[in-house]
């Protein structure tokens, strides 16, 4: 007997379940994150020695630091400012790629050839090294860090827009506008944008996880959020020396990073195989 | 295009990048050293008068246009002349001269080891049938891509450092104190070739020549190495270059931890105390490297693959 399902086959429900857990998880995370001021138990930076170096328990569920604060506080706080400096970065980065994107794409002649060359010459040098330029000239402060986060992501991205909005450029759609006689800006931004938003988005999600994992090394190797402010980088760099002692201090940070990384790639995987059908079940 | 041609392209564009490069580091230099007339003159004892300082930016130069300053500035470094470190008061050429050959050692194991683990398991992965195979592998690639490689290395050292008490966990010296950093430092670079590998080696699999060469019974491992392998090389060969640059960057981080004598210590006491010029030295040396080894890869890449002449823009 042949059995017949009938609908689109995805919109079943664990297909369903599938795309939406990342999305819901990471909106989640960010949540606790972005709120930390409001549910984390403790004050992040309320040294107490007696307490020092306590595994986790139920006074203290990530247990506390080297001076006795809590590790769970200082994961929600650290988060949070990780999160913002990430997201501002992630914002100006994708505002800046696309706009530049659009620019050399929509335009083409010789605006596109000039800005084509300064996008490859930014991509043949590496991006943590133009963040390192960037830090190296504008100091260690969170300012800098979102500069040199800008600095070393958005030219990858401008890259893939422009091509995008090339092949845009000869289509029906910008034609017609042409036609019409409608400004180039009001092309830009009415027509070419909102056709490159899918892929934007899907960028941006996508470098989200780049962009954390950047600030934590920066703040690993004392570039970036300077103490007794914490974020996950700085944990980490600070629980190297307690590795035999007391291992919750590099575990905690240690999967926040990671698991925000993978869930930001999730999602940016979810949001591909949304935007491009072409790209399901690869 | 004639292959003489295609190098003199290829070659011309790395110069330029190389030019832009070294402009960059210029104008950091420039405008971080403050007014070097009012330097010398406070170093020497004297008041600054505004006649002599005149004199001074006369005699050092500094009367003259920026492109002027620039051509004498590069003509220095081509002498091995990189300036002189404000928190070290050392030529940045001896500090950073004395470390590179530990960063390039480092990038160099580690591009090596990472393509090989890559390409071997991007093949099997490839061409396994199991479909539980691909679907682990897959979700290791996107584990491995979220693994900062600090936290890698934190891992190493506690696991097979300190546990196991096999290899040490710092220091410079024998081939020993390699493998754990090679080893944090390969396992990004390691799954981006296992995906790029796998699907080379998928889209060469469905070729007329693989199903001849299966007909006629070749073994598996045959056909891989004989007939897929050469056949999906091209986009392998080409990504190397950037990847090498990647792992060049990320040195900063590994070395950093395993305490090996590269440029990241320099580099980051420098990025601390706002040591422009030894920062300046840092971006040109990485950058040159990675710049040679931009044009290496195409060059190898156009010999191995010839229709890339075609597609050289």
């Amino acid at each position: 007997m042949v059995k017949v399902v009938l609908g689109h086959p995805g919109s079943s429900r664990p297909r369903l379940f599938r795309r939406a857990a990342p999305i819901l998880c990471f909106v989640l995370c960010l949540t606790l994150v972005l709120a930390a001021p409001q549910i984390a138990p403790t004050d992040p930076n309320e040294v107490s020695m007696p307490r020092r170096l306590m595994a986790p328990n139920p006074s203290a569920f990530l247990g506390t630091d080297q001076l006795g604060r809590d590790v769970l506080s200082r994961i929600l706080h650290g988060g949070q400012a990780a999160m913002i400096t990430v997201l501002v970065a992630v914002a100006g980065s994708t505002a800046l790629s696309t706009s530049v994107g659009i620019l050399a794409g929509a335009r083409g002649g010789l605006v596109d050839r000039v800005l084509c060359a300064v996008l490859d010459l930014l991509l043949a040098v590496p991006g943590l090294l133009v963040a390192l330029a960037i830090l190296g000239t504008l100091g260690t402060g969170r300012l800098a860090v979102i500069v040199a986060l800008i600095g070393a992501s958005w030219a990858e991205e401008a890259r893939i827009v422009r091509s995008l909005v090339a092949t845009l450029r000869s289509s029906a759609l910008i034609e017609a506008a042409h036609a019409l006689g409608a400004p180039a800006w009001r092309i830009g931004v009415v027509h070419v944008l909102p056709a490159t938003l899918p892929t934007v988005v899907v960028l941006a999600t996508l470098n989200l996880g780049q962009a954390l994992l950047t600030v934590s090394s920066l703040s690993f190797l004392g570039l970036g959020t300077q103490p007794p402010s914490a974020d996950w980088g700085t944990m980490l760099a600070e629980s190297r020396a307690y590795l035999g002692a007391a291992p919750w201090l590099m575990v905690a940070p240690g999967a926040c990073i990671v698991g925000f990384a993978v869930l930001a790639n999730l999602v940016g995987d979810v949001l591909q195989g949304q935007a491009d059908p072409r790209q399901r079940g690869r | 295009m004639s292959i003489l041609g295609y190098l003199l392209r290829r070659a011309l564009v790395a110069l330029t990048t190389l030019v832009v490069v070294s402009v960059v580091c210029f104008l950091l230099v420039n405008a971080a050293r403050g007014d070097p007339a009012l330097i010398a003159l406070e170093q020497s004892g004297e008041t600054p008068t505004p006649d002599l300082l005149a004199e001074y930016r006369w005699q050092l130069g500094l009367n003259s246009p920026l492109p002027v300053q620039y051509v004498r500035w590069i003509e220095r470094v081509v002498h091995g002349d990189l300036g002189r470190s404000i928190l070290q008061r050392r030529p940045v050429a001896t500090i950073l001269g004395e470390r590179v050959w530990p960063t390039l050692q480092l990038g160099l194991a580690t591009l090596a080891v990472s393509t090989l683990a890559g390409v071997v398991l991007g093949v099997v992965v490839a061409f396994s049938r199991a479909p539980f195979v691909d679907v682990a592998i897959r979700s290791a690639v996107v584990v491995a891509a979220a693994f900062p490689s600090f936290l890698v290395a934190i891992g190493l050292i506690m696991l097979i450092g300190e546990r196991l008490r096999l290899v040490p966990v710092a220091g410079y010296g024998s081939p020993q104190h390699l493998i754990l950093p090679v080893l944090a430092l390969s396992i990004v670079p390691a799954a981006s070739t296992l995906r790029l590998t796998r699907s080379a080696v998928r889209s060469v699999l469905a070729e007329d020549f693989v199903r001849t060469a299966r007909s006629k019974g070749l073994a598996e491992w045959t056909i891989a190495v004989r007939h897929v392998l050469p056949s999906a090389a091209a986009p392998l060969i080409a990504s190397v270059g950037v990847r090498f640059g990647q792992i060049l960057a990320g040195t900063v981080v590994i070395e950093t931890i395993f305490a090996w004598p590269g440029m990241a210590t320099a580099v980051i006491t420098a990025i601390s105390g706002r040591d422009v010029p030894v920062i300046a030295g840092y971006v040109l040396i990485t950058g040159t490297l990675v710049i040679v080894a931009n044009f290496l890869t195409d060059l190898v890449t156009r010999l191995v693959d010839p229709r890339v002449a075609a597609g050289a823009r």
